[in-house]
């Protein structure tokens, strides 16, 4: 059975089971096919330019190694923050222990979010109690170092989750003027060529 | 910060600045004693031990090889540091392919192949000259915006000099006024989505605006995804 999250919400538990909102379960997918020119379907591989090798798709592993080569397992690791100083706290998993929803939040807050995912929960009668709010609270969907921010916020398609972390947007005077860099290299595109029939 | 080509209400186009300073810091891993990892990519499989390739080598007998061997690893290669890899395409016969025709197959939600057809690559219609993103009028209010789309990415859209931020300010001002989202549109006619990146996606893309005193925020909100509901 799917696990279920537990919102409370003015001392009514609410459960309901997160599913991942995705665009191939809205719109569909596209898959790309390459053919030869004998019209044969080929298989997408790496090669190796130093010694020809190979690599069929999901022949490579990320792998953890100390300095001198020698693998070391996840579990032996243990995660800090980004300059390597302090360690990063250990957060329990949102299926562990029930939700207390008590912080509303302004739309902008809300908004000025980069969003890691979307879930959608059902339970109507949830739905009902949060209404035009929109909540906020601690959010890990599997425990560990990841953690988000996590909103509740309903709409005409139905109640959803959103987890992601907070984005500044400063207002910006006439004196703060920037400048155009055109080397910037644009940020990391997936590919995603499923037609866009939103409007 | 980029380029991007935007045009107000008036049909009025500018050159003006987009970027963001945000990031997700990514933790550093560390042994028992303190000394830093490394994440590296190994190789984990190559062709010659592929199931494929396995099947047809041993045929029947690949159950009593695999018993009495390790046919499925390669022993000189397993582990093995690689850098540089070019992706390619390989024939059913193993070899390189050349001359490579590559088809979009699209599928419907259910897994019903809708369509095949040649591939479309997309193309970056931020910064076209003569052709900024227009204004497209359709304004959408932000109360109701939040809860049609789930905006996957947002930028900042900043002046350059005293001309744009006369430009910007006075579009972030009616934004603010009217509490709305404008709908931005590409291409010659502002319908098409916008494409920050070749081959990058396609988006439906609004612009909110926010002002405090003489200061303002106006903010690129990129979706390509509405909140509908899916089956569990």
């Amino acid at each position: 059975m799917a696990k279920e999250l537990t919102f409370i919400l003015a001392g009514t538990d609410y459960a309901a089971t997160p599913v991942k909102l995705e665009r191939k379960k809205i719109y569909g997918w596209t898959d790309i096919v390459a053919t030869d020119r004998s019209g044969n379907v080929c298989d997408s591989v790496y090669l190796s330019p130093d010694d020809a090798l190979i690599i069929p798709s999901g022949g490579l592993k990320q792998a953890s190694v100390s300095e001198d080569g020698c693998w070391i397992e996840k579990g032996e690791l243990t995660a800090y923050s980004e300059d390597g100083t302090n360690k990063l706290p250990i957060y329990p998993s949102s299926f562990d222990a029930p939700i207390v929803l008590k912080k509303k939040v302004s739309i902008e807050e809300f908004l000025d979010n980069d969003w890691e995912s979307v879930y959608q929960l059902v339970n109507a009668d949830l739905a009902a109690v949060v209404g035009d709010d929109i909540y906020k609270f601690d959010f890990s969907y599997r425990g560990g170092t990841n953690h988000n921010d996590g909103y509740l916020l309903n709409t005409p398609g139905g109640l959803f989750l959103f987890a992601g972390d907070h984005q500044e947007f400063p207002f910006v005077s006439l004196a703060e003027e920037t400048a155009i860099d055109d080397t910037e290299e644009a940020a990391d595109e997936e590919v995603d060529e499923l037609d866009f029939s939103m409007f | 910060m980029r380029k991007i080509n935007l045009s107000n209400d008036t049909k009025r186009d500018a050159e003006v600045a987009f970027g963001t300073t945000f990031y997700r810091p990514s933790p550093v891993f560390k042994t028992a004693d303190g000394k830093k990892i490394l994440n590296e990519r190994r190789v984990r499989s190559t062709i010659a031990t592929m199931d494929a390739t396995l099947v047809n080598q041993y045929g029947e007998g690949l159950a009593d090889a695999l018993v009495n061997g390790d046919p499925e690893v390669d022993m000189e290669r397993f582990g093995l540091k690689v850098d540089g890899l070019k992706k390619v395409f390989l024939t059913p016969e193993q070899k390189v392919a050349y001359g490579v025709t590559l088809s979009e197959h699209v599928y419907l939600p259910d897994g019903t192949e809708k369509e095949v057809r040649l591939e479309q690559p997309t193309e970056a219609n931020i910064a076209v000259d003569g052709l900024p993103l227009r204004w497209t009028g359709k304004l959408i209010p932000r109360q109701k915006a939040l809860r049609m789309f789930m905006f996957k990415k947002s930028y900042q859209v900043q002046h350059v000099n005293g001309l744009t931020y006369d430009f910007l300010f006075d579009m972030a001002k009616k934004l603010a006024e009217t509490d709305s989202m404008m709908l931005l549109g590409g291409g010659s006619k502002g319908a098409d989505p916008v494409v920050m990146a070749n081959g990058g996606t396609s988006y439906r893309a609004f612009l909110e605006g926010r002002i405090d005193g003489d200061k303002y925020t106006l903010i690129l909100r990129l979706t390509n995804m509405e909140l509908k509901p899916i089956n569990a």
